[in-house]
């Protein structure tokens, strides 16, 4: 059940609206190189969702709870995020990503629009970087729906 | 015993000439370039290669298909000339490290009589308004007159990142990739290679082979004759996460995981109805260092 729509001039608290459970649909990986350098499609990203027949990324589901903690179920899925912890927000009022902590260990997950949030639909993006450069070089991109 | 003796002086001169002329290790960065990269840096470890203590070193580099092939550091005008190489060709020094050397691009040189500025490896090539045409360059290092030489016939080379898609006999996706990303190998019989068991045109059910090796190309693990599939480009793939690609032996982890070697198998029925299983060669890739 989508959120309700908040009236416009308020300011919008994401925090509320990303509570909940979120199921994976879609699981994407990109090649920044051949992104921009205009590679066609098929060599510029990967739909990674069901790649693995016995281990469907859509095993995956996050639950992001009121009180700041959630948790993370991987099912059969090869997913690498943390399985529980808290979570929070980078900017309460400008959110651009959600960090997931569990003890010593932070995970930040950047949120792609959160145009869709209210209407169910969650972007999560990763990069990975080259070491000496700090280059993007691998992107991977979640599409979730909220339960 | 004399035979035994003038055995022994020559394998162990063999094996001296051997370790003499050992090709020079190098890094280059940024780790992954193509023709068109800036700020490029080589740095060249000669120790126990030919030009070991050898004060000034030069580099004679040539790219696979051009024509000329050679660098243009090599020469200053006219063709290329190995009895003549350019000043421009000497390496720079490492201070603090007698045997290294060091190549860093932007690099502004004589030539000609004209002052010229190589920002890239095309234009070191020659090649600055068609990028495209350099992919790889081989290299050797030498003294001033070419009496002292690593070895040539590519024992050292640079394998440039494509500026344009091309479709190839084995690639990866991503091209580049880290031992924590989710690899896909793509094999294309239609490039199938001249050099390759040409039965691999006819070849079925065709599955992968994969191994996981450290830096000095000890197999830590190989997973046997996984399944492929057919996409849309006429390519068959494979993809893998390295770290599920079986159980690691004791005391290793994907933290020792630098290359993987790939080998694709099909099978070719022969007359009386036996399959036969042909393989590709040893496809090889390093694995990046991503955060």
């Amino acid at each position: 059940m989508p959120d309700e729509i908040p009236p416009i001039g308020e300011k919008t608290d994401y925090k509320p609206m990303l509570a909940g459970t979120w199921n994976l649909v879609k699981f994407e990986q990109t090649d920044a190189d051949a992104e921009s350098k205009g590679f066609p499609a098929f060599a510029t990203t990967k739909d990674l969702t069901n790649v693995f027949a016995s281990h469907p990324y859509t095993d995956f589901s996050i639950t992001f709870n009121a009180d700041g903690t959630f948790t993370a179920s991987k099912g059969t899925s090869y997913m690498q995020m943390l399985t529980s912890g808290n979570w929070l927000l980078n900017d309460l009022e400008y959110p651009s990503a959600i960090v997931l902590k569990n003890g010593s260990t932070t995970q930040t997950v950047s949120l792609g629009s959160l145009a869709d949030v209210i209407v169910g639909k969650l972007q999560l993006k990763e990069e990975r970087k080259q070491s000496d450069t700090g280059k993007v070089k691998i992107k991977y991109s979640y599409s979730l729906t909220k339960n | 015993m004399k035979k035994l003796i003038i055995l022994t002086i020559i394998i162990l001169a063999s094996v001296g000439l051997k370790a003499q002329n050992a090709a020079p290790k190098f890094t280059v960065t940024p780790s992954d370039i193509d023709a068109l990269t800036e700020n490029v840096t080589i740095v060249f470890d000669v120790t126990g290669s030919a030009v070991e203590g050898v004060t000034d070193i030069y580099i004679w580099a040539w790219g696979e298909g051009l024509n000329p092939a050679e660098m243009l550091l090599c020469y200053d005008e006219g063709s290329p000339s190995w009895g003549s190489i350019s000043k421009n060709a000497k390496l720079d020094p490492v201070a603090g490290e007698p045997n290294k050397r060091i190549l860093k691009l932007p690099k502004t040189v004589t030539r000609a009589g004209t002052t010229v500025t190589f920002n890239n490896v095309a234009e070191l090539f020659g090649v600055g308004d068609t990028p495209g045409k350099i992919k790889k360059f081989g290299f050797l290092l030498r003294s001033q007159d070419g009496s002292k030489q690593t070895p040539g016939d590519m024992a050292t080379s640079v394998t440039l990142l494509p500026l344009e898609f091309e479709a190839s006999y084995f690639r990866t996706f991503p091209a580049k990739v880290s031992n924590k990303d989710v690899v896909t190998a793509y094999l294309n019989l239609n490039l199938l290679e001249s050099s390759e068991d040409q039965k691999l045109k006819i070849a079925g059910k065709i599955k992968a082979s994969i191994s996981l090796l450290t830096t000095n190309g000890t197999k830590i693990l190989t997973t046997e004759l996984m399944s492929t599939t057919y996409t849309a480009q006429g390519e068959y793939a494979v993809s893998f996460l390295p770290e599920k690609l079986g159980t690691f032996p004791t005391g290793t982890s994907i933290s020792n995981v630098a290359k993987c070697q790939l080998v694709f198998s099909g099978e070719v029925y022969e007359q009386g109805g036996t399959a036969q299983l042909v393989n590709t060669k040893t496809f090889e890739f390093e694995f990046q260092q991503y955060e």
